[in-house]
């Protein structure tokens, strides 16, 4: 149980940094949702350890990160965990541009549930919906590789 | 369960203020993040300074030294100028004027958020910084804090399009307010009559109304006056005196005047009745 930890949370603080490294100007707009990422791969991998708790917490963090409303991603994030419980058993076995469409919709989803409760609680959103999106699906697939090769490599 | 609590947890954000007690905790895991994330960056500058050659680092020396001179030459006037001006309050029965303490601070992150003009400094709550204090660089006002970390803090940027800060020409001290564009490199003023006296050129000052920055920083200069008859008020732009995407050491400060205001104000009123 902790050894998977000790690989989860490992490979969350890396998606955090990658959340907030610094890049070009252009290149920020399609910055994929990196956390988001994370959370649905090990959603995916281990539904047992990973799961809504997990984006929750890991919500609150990002939230704290991003100086966003306490609670805004971390309700996202949840919600993000609940999904892929829920599309866990179909989406294993998907091939990876199947896989790759799917990480668009659900990472839109994400954005457009934080984009409600910012526009709900704050009267005004400042998350853009469609390019994030489009940069997470366009790199699932190393992330997921690399994800992977790590599981792998520590079997847990 | 889970939606339960984050609910909960955005109301009490909204509402509340011990929350950002709560913040402040989460923060002790979030600035190892920061940290490592800014390293390349500093990386990159130590690099640079410790490749330097020793001629360069001489000749920036003599430089610095003749700037400080000139400098220090220029604070000698400012101590005379400031007891004259303060003997002068005196007789109009105006409070003193005090000097301002700042704390200087590295800037170790921008948001990646590009619809946003946020920054994050290197001093947080342990080092006194609060909500609301106003961050200078070496040429004018950036913009001031909105959130604490115990380590870090993030700064909204004048140029951000959710800042305004209320600013004075300082030629003839025609009032206005300012609000960022969301373009790093140009502020707008708002309100102002078509028959108001700015031009181009003039430097804008910090009026300090709204009791948030402190009076006489420069905010920046006017760069276009427009008088559109059809609009009800002038389209003036500005851009503004610090350097928001080059500075990389601020000044967090701290006035005097903002931290205790009713005070000051309660001892003018009890000091002119007898």
């Amino acid at each position: 149980m902790i050894r998977a930890y000790s690989l989860i949370l490992p490979t969350f603080f890396v998606a955090f940094i990658l959340a907030v490294f610094p890049m070009p100007r252009l290149l920020d707009y399609v910055r994929p949702e990196w956390v988001a990422m994370t959370l649905i791969f090990w959603v995916l991998m281990s539904p047992a350890k990973a799961g809504v708790f997990l984006g929750f917490f890991m919500g609150i963090l990002l939230d704290v990160l991003h100086g966003h409303l306490l609670g805004l991603n971390a309700f996202a994030m949840s919600a993000l965990a609940y999904l892929c419980i829920l599309l866990q058993p179909r989406m294993r076995l998907y091939n990876q541009i199947q896989q790759s469409l799917l990480v668009f919709v659900l990472v839109g989803l994400f954005l457009l549930v934080r984009y409600w409760l910012e526009s709900l609680m704050l009267g005004q959103g400042r998350t853009a919906l469609l390019w994030p999106s489009v940069g997470s699906a366009v790199l699932w697939p190393f992330a997921y590789g690399i994800l992977g090769s790590l599981r792998h490599y520590f079997r847990t | 369960m889970a939606v339960i609590l984050s609910v909960s947890l955005m109301l009490a954000d909204k509402h509340l203020a011990p929350t950002a007690e709560l913040r402040g905790f989460i923060g002790y895991f979030i600035t190892p993040v920061q940290w490592v994330s800014g390293m390349p960056g500093q990386l990159g500058l130590w690099a640079e300074e410790t490749a330097m050659t020793r001629t360069t680092l001489q000749a920036e020396n003599d430089r610095l030294r003749n700037e400080s001179l000139v400098l220090k030459q220029k604070v000698q006037q400012m101590v005379a100028l400031r007891a004259e001006n303060n003997r002068l309050r005196e007789l109009l029965n105006a409070s003193e004027q005090l000097d301002d303490k700042v704390l200087v601070s590295e800037l170790i992150g921008v948001d990646p958020d590009p619809y946003t003009h946020h920054i994050i400094v290197n001093k947080g709550a342990n080092h006194g910084v609060f909500v609301g204090q106003p961050v200078l660089d070496a040429h004018g006002l950036m913009g001031q804090v909105i959130e604490v970390l115990p380590f870090t803090s993030r700064v909204l940027l004048v140029a951000d399009s959710n800042h305004a800060i209320p600013v004075q020409v300082s030629r003839n001290g025609v009032r206005a307010i300012a609000v960022g564009s969301g373009k790093l490199d140009e502020l707008a003023l708002i309100y102002v009559p078509d028959t108001a006296d700015i031009k181009q050129g003039d430097l804008l000052v910090s009026s300090g109304l709204g009791s948030r920055y402190p009076k006489g920083y420069p905010l920046g200069e006017i760069t276009q006056v427009t008088h559109d008859p059809g609009e009800p008020f002038a389209t003036v732009t500005a851009k503004p005196a610090a350097f928001l995407d080059r500075s990389r050491y601020l000044l967090l400060v701290f006035s005097k005047s903002s931290e205790l205001p009713s005070v000051n104000v309660a001892l003018g009123e009890e000091g002119v009745e007898p």
